[in-house]
């Protein structure tokens, strides 16, 4: 495949922050402070590596999806592709164009919808005025600009809110109205940081249809989409890259990824009265490979456990009594396939809602 | 069915006005405060005129070369000072209100260029001061006294006023570019704070810098001010050009007009360049350490 396939290409991108946290630098006196110690006094400066020589490719047209728990690293990833950050050490190529030398066009090949990106509409123009405005912002002529908007305010179920402010819109219609914005801008990559999060369901599955069948599907725009729902990757992504630690640590389809891991059985049981140490009990029998605990409700001691298994059918019978004699009540058992969780959990050894 | 974006100088002037526009919603949003700035510019009027009322024959001698009058001498130093303070904050509040609005980024993402950026967030606060000045000048005229020369040469204050408001507008990038240098987000910078101490004491814009200490006086020569207030004065009021009334129009045996305006053109040569220059930095030093990001 040659390069002008991939709309997105990372070589060893690479970023470091310094390790105070952020809400610790608050005024300028306490800058004027750090920077006496830090240039003059040289005292040593720590630093954490957020994003660490990351490679990979996002083909054109393509749904990419980036998973991983928060604190991996995945929004610092967007905002180095999108110009916002500053790499260390590594480049990328975005629709063509080196990040680091040509980052007007960069910004002209893309579009971002951020996460929280509500709070950038302003409170004083209507839905309408505020679209409008974007459309400016981008370039978009006037009369394009008008069609546009009067086609996402049908498109979305948004035309009797066009004269209301955003303040007013409840939480699923200003993430409608942001995903307006990648319809009013028919950029070549849409960058989409969590985009459904604190989302309810009816509002979620809204937007996934939107995005994938509206912009990926029918306008062929590229989505690069970072998320910790593993089921919203499953169901939208082509590919999914697995993010950890700053790293990718694995990237295929959502299917490839879980076929790596299905060496045997997965047995799940939904359990109450689980006692801290029933995993490791589990984990000792013959024939269970791993076990995987997840406690839902620590009052009433009802959790999950994910036994993989070389065959579930020979330890059935022994781990069922080993559950119950160990207090434990089984609500329900049974075979089930792996998810990108499993996926996580193997390339990472954590889950990824820790 | 995709499409790339680009701001041409067409786009760039259409944005410019989208930018004008949401200001000004944004300002008439709330009926009230319009109302409350309005009563505020009144006030301020209102105070200087009773001042010019208990104060103004004592000064008399001092405003010979600006027309003799102090309540002209004061309503026209306060709007001078209005134009150039707006110069002097916009980049600042531009930026501030964009970070705080969580705009920022939006902007910073889009395909508009750093300076088409600040002055896009900061060109509101130019209209909205146009519009005070308009209102400062009819109060001003209708209720207060306010006496513009018989002679006034308007064109010739346009220009001194103008040059000034471009070397503030450098000074105000210097103090925006702090946001990003040293966190200046609590809505003052050193640059501006310092600007500000010395516009109040040494400038000139409520009484005439030649009543102060000389070591005074010559704090008032390090901003440009002094001498904008002092040429627009001279060129509204009718007053006489010759009379040196800034410690600097002694050293170089020009005319004052002319001293003041070699100074302005001088201030706006280094200000400016250093300003924007300033300003690309910080904003390349946020961008490198992340530290000016709401998005997290």
């Amino acid at each position: 495949m040659d390069s002008e396939s991939f709309v997105i290409q990372t070589f060893d991108l690479t970023k470091r922050f310094g390790a105070k946290p952020l809400e610790e630098w608050r005024g300028w006196t306490e800058q004027l402070t750090h920077l006496v110690k830090e240039k003059i006094l040289k005292k040593e400066k720590k630093e954490i590596t957020a994003v660490d020589h990351v490679n990979f490719k996002v083909k054109r047209g393509e749904f990419f999806g980036l998973l991983g728990p928060n604190g991996a690293g995945k929004t610092t990833l967007i905002k180095l592709l999108t110009c916002l950050l500053y790499p260390d050490d590594g480049t990328a190529l975005v629709n063509g164009f080196d990040m680091r030398k040509e980052r007007n066009e960069v910004r002209a090949s893309m579009n971002v919808i951020i996460s929280g990106g509500w709070l950038g509409f302003d409170f004083a123009l209507t839905v309408q005025q505020n679209l409008e405005f974007f459309a400016r912002l981008y370039g978009v002529p006037k009369k394009l600009a008008r069609e546009r908007i009067e086609e996402i305010l049908t498109i979305l179920d948004l035309k009797d809110k066009r004269t209301e402010v955003p303040l007013y819109l409840s939480s699923g219609m200003r993430q409608k109205l942001l995903l307006g914005k990648a319809f009013l801008v028919r950029a070549p990559v849409l960058f989409l940081d969590e985009p459904t999060i604190g989302l309810d369901p009816r509002a979620a599955y809204n937007v996934r249809d939107f995005v994938k069948n509206r912009l990926n599907k029918e306008y062929g725009i590229t989505v690069f989409m970072s998320t910790h729902y593993m089921e919203e990757a499953d169901l939208l992504c082509d590919r999914v890259a697995i993010m950890h630690e700053g790293r990718i640590v694995a990237v295929d389809t959502p299917e490839n990824l879980k076929l790596s891991v299905k060496k045997g059985d997965l047995v799940e049981l939904k359990v109450a009265n689980m006692t801290p140490d029933l995993a490791e009990r589990i984990r000792v029998l013959d024939g269970v490979d791993d076990v995987v605990a997840h406690m839902m409700d620590p009052v009433a001691g009802v959790g999950f456990l994910r036994v993989h298994a070389t065959n579930s059918r020979k330890i059935l019978a022994e781990l069922t009594q080993l559950v119950e004699k160990e207090g434990a009540e089984i609500k329900f058992i049974k075979n089930v396939d792996p998810t990108l969780e499993d996926v996580f959990i193997n390339f990472t050894g954590k889950r990824l809602r820790e | 069915m995709t499409e790339e974006l680009r701001m041409d100088r067409k786009a760039t002037l259409r944005a410019m006005w989208a930018f004008v526009k949401r200001d000004l919603k944004i300002w008439t949003y709330f009926k009230l405060n319009f109302l409350i700035e309005l009563a505020g510019i009144f006030s301020n009027l209102a105070i200087y005129a009773i001042i010019a009322l208990v104060a103004g024959e004592a000064v008399k001698s001092f405003l010979k070369p600006y027309g003799g009058e102090y309540v002209s001498y004061v309503i026209l130093g306060i709007i001078l000072n209005t134009i150039l303070s707006t110069s002097l904050a916009a980049p600042y509040w531009g930026t501030m209100e964009a970070f705080w609005s969580g705009r920022l980024e939006i902007l910073m993402i889009s395909p508009i260029s750093t300076p088409l950026f600040v002055t896009g967030t900061s060109i509101g606060g130019y209209v909205r001061t146009f519009i005070n000045v308009l209102i400062y000048l009819a109060l001003g005229l209708l209720f207060f006294g306010l006496r513009l020369g018989g002679t006034a040469d308007y064109a010739l204050a346009g220009f001194y006023i103008l040059i000034a408001a471009v070397a503030c507008t450098g000074l105000g990038l210097m103090g925006a570019s702090l946001i990003y240098f040293i966190d200046a987000r609590g809505g003052q910078d050193p640059i501006r704070w310092i600007v500000g101490i010395l516009v109040g004491l040494a400038s000139g814009v409520y009484y005439p810098l030649s009543i102060l200490p000389e070591w005074v006086q010559w704090l008032g020569c390090l901003i440009p001010h002094t001498y904008a207030l002092d040429a627009a004065r001279r060129a509204i009021l009718g007053g006489d050009f010759k009379n040196l009334t800034i410690p600097v129009h002694r050293l170089f045996g020009l005319t004052p007009l002319l001293t003041d305006i070699l100074m302005l053109i001088a201030f706006s040569v280094v200000t400016v360049p250093l300003g924007w220059w300033m300003y690309d930095r910080g904003v390349r030093k946020a961008k490198t350490d992340g530290r000016l990001s709401r998005w997290v």
